[in-house]
């Protein structure tokens, strides 16, 4: 079952029906709203469908997206989204009241896509200079995770397979169709640090491998690091220089965790990476 | 000859009839008790795990509602759905039918505060009805079973 095809078996039959007539390679993003027009999101941009969802559409489709099981899914949906079972995420929002999301209007299903082989160049450069971190920037919605999880993927799968310990704490890299015959160990909704940490002391991987580096997690990156594990992980930025501005991301490149950058960026349709090495080794 | 063998067969039946009542109604507290006990495993699992029903319902077991099918369809469909499919092979009276009804529509839609809440409510009104039940099922299998004796001796003795 593809990926879209899943995704459809959560929405209203008439919904479902309606996204029927796109493309679904063309398909990015699909976007939910009570009461407000339902989008899909392609190359030509934000495109109504001329669905509207009702509170009650809504109400069954989170219901689907849950497994029948709300009350599971409480602290997820409190951090903003759903974790569907086969990897993957729905992103949600709506009425906050008392500590809960009383109600949800709104449900973004992204289209994970597979772009097999992107991640090859960086796999062959990793490989070919052990015990080196990389750091993957870029702006918001260009591809840094799809990157990150076809690395992960290729660096698992033959002819490398190494152990990978994949960290995804909001359960957005994770997709079980392409870590499927890999060497992975997952730290599905870990917080970060923790799983860093647990991950070095338990598992012994080759490799962490995490989404969206924070200021919070550097003191346990510096800990593996110690433990002479390699860190390949993505963060926000739009440049090299923006990058190193972060405090704790400067103190992790004076730390030397990472031996190399790669700057991801969309011109059109295609997309540019450039890879710098780091200029001065750690102490 | 054949008269009087017609005569015993009615006899028979009609004293059967009485007692498969006074089974039914043991059948039914049975399965009455095997919904309480699903109910209390329910509340238990999202208490302490906050597992989803699908996690539950696949290690639930009960001899009375496996025997007519419900956890097979439970595992299967759901409570809803299961308890649609199966709602004749239960045999409950409609009070119950109903509360059980009531559960299964709201279980898993909402957090886990309310579906304790949800739990509780159900496990003390089934507790309740299982009382009343308990209660009523020898005067009632006693008084089928010694009715449905009456009338059998009594169309023998008119027939004959």
């Amino acid at each position: 079952m593809s990926v879209l095809s899943s995704y459809l078996s959560y929405l209203p039959p008439r919904a479902a029906e309606i996204l029927l007539k796109y493309d679904p390679d063309s398909l990015s993003e699909i976007r939910l709203r009570t009461g407000r027009p339902m989008t899909v999101t392609t190359d030509r941009g934000n495109l109504p469908t001329g669905v509207t969802l009702s509170r009650t559409e809504m109400t069954e489709t989170v219901s689907r997206l849950c497994g029948g099981s709300l009350h599971a899914f409480g602290d997820a949906i409190r951090a903003g989204y759903i974790p569907l079972p086969d990897g993957g995420r729905a992103g949600v929002c709506g009425t906050f009241s008392d500590g809960f999301v009383t109600e949800i209007t709104s449900v973004c299903l992204r289209i994970p896509r597979a772009i097999r082989g992107a991640g090859a160049d960086l796999c062959r450069l990793l490989t070919g200079a052990p015990g080196t971190g990389l750091l993957i920037y870029s702006p918001p919605g260009v591809g840094k995770t799809t990157l990150l999880r076809d690395l992960a993927a290729a660096l698992a799968s033959p002819p490398y397979r190494r152990r990978v310990a994949l960290i995804d704490s909001r359960r957005e890299l994770y997709w079980e169709t392409l870590f499927r015959n890999t060497t992975v160990d997952l730290y599905l909704g870990y917080p970060k640090a923790a799983a860093m940490e647990q991950a070095v002391r338990t598992m012994a991987p080759q490799y962490l491998v995490c989404d969206e580096l924070g200021n919070e997690e550097a003191e346990s990156i510096l800990g593996a690091q110690n433990a002479g594990v390699p860190l390949i992980a993505s963060a926000h930025a739009p440049s090299l220089e923006a990058l190193l501005r972060r405090p704790a991301l400067l103190a992790l490149d004076k730390a030397g965790v990472f031996g190399y950058y790669a700057g991801l960026e969309r011109d059109g349709s295609v997309l540019r990476l450039t890879v710098t090495e780091r200029k001065e080794a750690a102490p | 000859m054949i008269r009087l063998f017609g005569l015993a067969l009615i006899a028979v039946a009609t004293f059967g009839f009485g007692a498969l009542y006074a089974d039914l109604l043991q059948k039914e507290i049975r399965r009455w008790e095997g919904f309480l006990s699903l109910g209390e495993t329910v509340r238990s699992r999202i208490c302490s795990f906050r597992q989803p029903l699908s996690e539950i319902y696949r290690d639930f077991s009960d001899e009375a509602l496996d025997a007519c099918g419900f956890t097979a369809r439970l595992r299967e469909s759901g409570f809803p759905a299961a308890l649609c499919a199966c709602r004749e092979a239960l045999g409950l009276r409609p009070p119950l039918v109903a509360l059980l009804s009531d559960f299964g529509e709201r279980l898993g839609k909402s957090y886990t505060e309310d579906q304790l809440r949800l739990c509780d409510r159900f496990l003390t009104e089934g507790g309740q009805w299982l009382t009343r039940l308990k209660a009523d099922q020898p005067g009632k299998a006693r008084l089928a079973r010694t009715v449905s004796a009456a009338i059998a001796a009594l169309s023998f003795i008119l027939l004959l």
